[in-house]
């Protein structure tokens, strides 16, 4: 077909405005009529018996002198013809009708099937009122008019041609001349609409993008061929499913991929078109994990699309990721990352099934990302680490503010992506915590807090208190990284910063139920006691795992006495003199017990 | 088998998901084709849990289809665009069980009497006449089905109950012959259009099943009731030479 034709004939419908929408209907009008299938009547077993023999090719088997089957049939002068109700003589008649139907190369009782379901032709031949070219073409400008309205000057330079003429270029080379298109034309031509709609969704919202028409044509190509690849559409089914999916998912994934491109023009820039292939496999990754794990619930649709933005971000934002040394396209890698992370979270609890689960893996796959070399190691490629990390953080928060969770009412979705931000943005500087056991992998600095949040089961801190900890232990697990914070692999859930919390929170819930009341040891006061203690223990682990049960003695006798004088002592005081026994027990200096004396002394600096 | 039931989970959400504003006919068409090959793939699959629920979403959403394209034919100032909608409302409400079929065929079929209008729409015209009947007959040919599964379960002392059946049959019959001979007539009124070798290929293709088989098949319902199918068989007769009076086709 012409290239040059088609856009002729597409700009030339939509500066004739209403004759173009008249040309799309009677396009419409003759597309092919679905003739369904009549309903087949299913006969009981005498019933088909009686019709079998009945039929003038059988007659002769069972009424005549010589009949074979007569004597298990009764035909009278007055018309009746029908089988003996015996049950010998029906079975007989069953076996009769069956090596008949045998003999004939045919199956007895097969013939229930009736006229199959078709769509036929509107048209007679010869008569065929629109050529392939004209189709085309007013369903092109049948889009564009949408966008158009009165203003024809939309197409008349800049992207609106552009965008007209890279849709005739894709249709124009590929269908075939005579019009009859295949299930894989159609496709072709359904998604060459969809991206064509979305181009001129996408000039509407970006004034500056200057669209290239090689790169359209190349990432429309680059999307449907894979999809092609992906699904055979060799079964009806096949059509159905792929069709029903490109409805619900393809026309959001266009405009995301058509905004990507202008949000991102400088990694399009030259003929780097492997950027192309690049996003469309990531689309043919957004379809194949569509079929295969279904978007039967909500999350699973938009989520497959969220995390598919996220995805094209990613191509888009750090194209060299994604390519080999030649240029081409890592396609395995971005399938694969995609497939593992929408796997992950389709598999997801409350409340990371929802779009806080996309937008951790965006922060998973970013932190990751920008220092690719140092989380690959020999068994796995940084995105690998990415997805087991996120299984990590995921796992780890779900006994603690899953449905079950205790802190489940404490922590709102935007703590919850505040806290995932502090964690990515520790592990993406300090890739050397990470251990790993067979396919997992764990960070130290996820499974110390986690852990330690599942001790808070009176609520004694709010989430803004466990940000706050999180924050500090980020820091000094990045100043410290094999100190508290040091995972063995065979036992990841044994991290010394994790007992020290559980060690404080437990130590303050105890009080308060022996006391039956809350001690000052709560809120922000316990997250304050909680970062001096990782603080100063950062530096003295062997000290601190000596010491930890005469820290725990030396928290609850400080809880009583600052019980027992709480008119004359408050919570600065509190932490003040907390402060200066917690150095005394790391330096291995004695604390003699507690007395209204001694504390007033260290409170006045004399001790 | 997992596979497939995750495929027809997925037709049922992908089909609840229909309905669009200001609907086209391109799309409503589309639309008719996905929710009927969608059904007759959910029916294969007859028996799980997973068809029951998706036949039960589908025919929902045929029945949305005929309405929703019913009242697009009404608002539409085209008369060849009202008669693409209504013949797609009609088969959808065809397909969809609903009983009057004839009440979302009729205004297309008004407007398929003035000549011009009927000008390019020669197959969409000629399918609106065809309809209400094949919407009656898939009607009658369920309850034929029915009839036998009963008659299969009858005792053979119960007299009165096999009376009553046969009773229901030969009306049935009656229903059969009527349907048979009205789509016959329909056949002979479009022999001079220039309709698609397709359309009309199917359609004689499916007078043919209806005439020589389907006949027959409530002929032997009511034979095995114990009914005298003489008259019955000399109506089949008739309308086999009606049929044979069509562009020469035979049971044969």
């Amino acid at each position: 077909m012409s290239v040059e034709l088609t856009i002729f004939a597409i700009n030339s419908l939509i500066r004739l405005g209403q004759t173009g929408k008249n040309a799309f209907e009677e396009s419409a009008r003759s597309d092919d009529v679905l003739f369904p299938k009549l309903k087949q009547i299913q006969l009981n077993i005498p019933a088909q018996i009686d019709n079998f023999f009945n039929k003038d090719i059988n007659i002769g088997y069972v009424v005549g002198d010589n009949a074979p089957y007569s004597k298990y049939w009764l035909s009278t002068d007055d018309g009746i013809s029908r089988p003996k109700k015996d049950k010998a003589s029906l079975d007989a008649l069953m076996i009769a009708a069956t090596m008949l139907e045998a003999e004939r190369g045919t199956t007895f009782m097969a013939s229930t099937a009736g006229p199959a379901a078709s769509l036929v032709k509107t048209w007679s031949n010869g008569n065929e009122p629109l050529s392939a070219i004209a189709k085309i073409a007013i369903a092109g400008s049948d889009i564009a008019l949408e966008y158009v309205g009165n203003n024809t000057g939309i197409i008349g330079g800049g992207n609106g041609a552009k965008l007209i003429s890279a849709y005739a270029k894709t249709l124009s080379d590929k269908l075939p001349n005579d019009g009859n298109l295949g299930p894989k034309d159609t496709i072709r031509e359904q998604l060459t609409g969809v991206f064509l709609r979305a181009g001129f969704e996408t000039i509407s919202k970006h004034a500056d993008w200057i669209a290239d028409e090689e790169h359209i044509v190349a990432l429309i190509e680059s999307t449907i061929a894979p999809l092609s690849e992906a699904f055979p559409m060799s079964s009806d089914i096949d059509v159905i499913e792929f069709d029903m999916l490109q409805k619900v998912l393809m026309e959001e994934a266009a405009s995301a991929l058509l905004n990507t491109m202008a949000e991102h023009q400088s990694a399009f820039l030259g003929k780097a078109f492997a950027t192309d292939k690049a996003l469309g496999a990531v689309t043919k990754a957004l379809f194949i994990n569509a079929k295969n794990i279904g978007i039967t619930q909500q999350f699973t649709k938009q989520g497959l699309l969220s995390l598919y933005k996220v995805s094209l971000d990613l191509v888009a934002g750090q194209p060299a990721l994604f390519f080999e040394n030649d240029g081409s396209a890592k396609s395995q890698l971005i399938e694969g990352l995609f497939t593992d992370m929408a796997s992950l979270l389709s598999e997801a609890e409350y409340p990371f099934d929802q779009q806080l689960g996309v937008d951790l893996a965006k922060m998973s796959m970013s932190a990751l990302s920008k220092n690719i070399a140092k989380f690959a190691d020999n068994d796995s490629a940084w995105e690998q680490t990415a997805v087991a990390l996120m299984r990590n953080m995921i796992d780890s928060l779900i006994p603690a503010v899953g449905k079950e969770g205790a802190l489940k009412s404490v922590f709102a979705e935007a703590q919850l992506l505040a806290y995932g931000e502090i964690i990515f943005t520790h592990i993406g500087k300090s890739p050397s915590m990470i251990v790993r056991n067979g396919e997992r992998k764990y960070s130290g600095l996820i499974v110390a807090i986690s852990h330690a949040m599942l001790a808070d089961k009176k609520l004694l801190l709010s989430a803004d208190n466990w940000l706050k900890i999180a924050k500090v232990a980020a820091k000094e697990a990045a100043t410290n990284p094999m100190r508290l914070f040091d995972l063995d692999p065979q036992n990841p859930n044994d991290v010394l910063a994790g007992q020290l919390i559980t060690m404080m929170i437990e130590s303050a819930a105890d009080f308060e139920a022996s006391q039956g009341f809350k001690s000052v040891l709560f809120g922000e006061v316990l997250s304050e006691a909680i970062t001096i203690l990782i603080s100063a223990t950062s530096g003295k682990v062997t000290v601190a795992k000596q010491k930890l049960s005469t820290i725990r003695a030396l928290m609850a006798q400080l809880n009583e006495f600052m019980q027992n004088r709480h008119n004359e002592f408050g919570s600065k005081e509190f932490l003040t003199i907390y402060r200066i026994l917690l150095m005394r027990l790391m330096s291995d200096i004695d604390v003699p017990p507690l007395t209204e004396a001694f504390v007033l002394e260290l409170l006045t600096g004399q001790e | 088998m997992k596979h497939h039931s995750k495929r027809l989970l997925l037709l049922i959400v992908l089909i609840s998901l229909g309905g669009c504003n200001a609907l086209k006919i391109s799309e409503a068409n589309q639309a008719l084709s996905n929710h009927y090959f969608a059904k007759e793939q959910a029916q294969q699959a007859a028996g799980s849990m997973a068809s029951v629920a998706l036949l039960d979403n589908i025919n929902v959403a045929l029945k949305d289809l005929a309405n929703e394209t019913f009242a697009r034919g009404n608002e539409e100032d085209n008369p060849k665009n009202k008669i693409a909608f209504y013949r797609i409302a009609a088969t959808a409400a065809w397909q969809s069980g609903l009983e009057m079929t004839t009440d979302y065929a009729k205004p297309g079929q008004d407007l398929c009497r003035v000549p011009e209008n009927r000008v390019g729409m020669e197959v969409n015209c000629s399918f609106l006449a065809f309809i209400p009947i094949f919407s009656a007959l898939d009607s009658s040919s369920e309850k034929v089905t029915k009839l036998n599964v009963e008659q299969a379960a009858l005792s053979s002392s119960d007299d009165a109950k096999r009376q009553d059946l046969l009773a229901q049959a030969q009306a049935l019959f009656g229903e059969f012959k009527l349907a048979a001979s009205s789509a016959l007539l329909a056949r002979k009124d479009i022999s001079s259009e220039q309709l698609s070798k397709g359309f009309i290929a199917k359609l004689d293709e499916n007078l043919v099943n209806i005439v020589c088989k389907q006949l027959s098949e409530v002929i032997s319902t009511v034979s095995t009731l114990d009914g005298n199918p003489s008259t019955l068989r000399s109506s089949e007769k008739d309308l086999k030479m009606q049929l044979g009076e069509i562009d020469g086709l035979s049971c044969q």
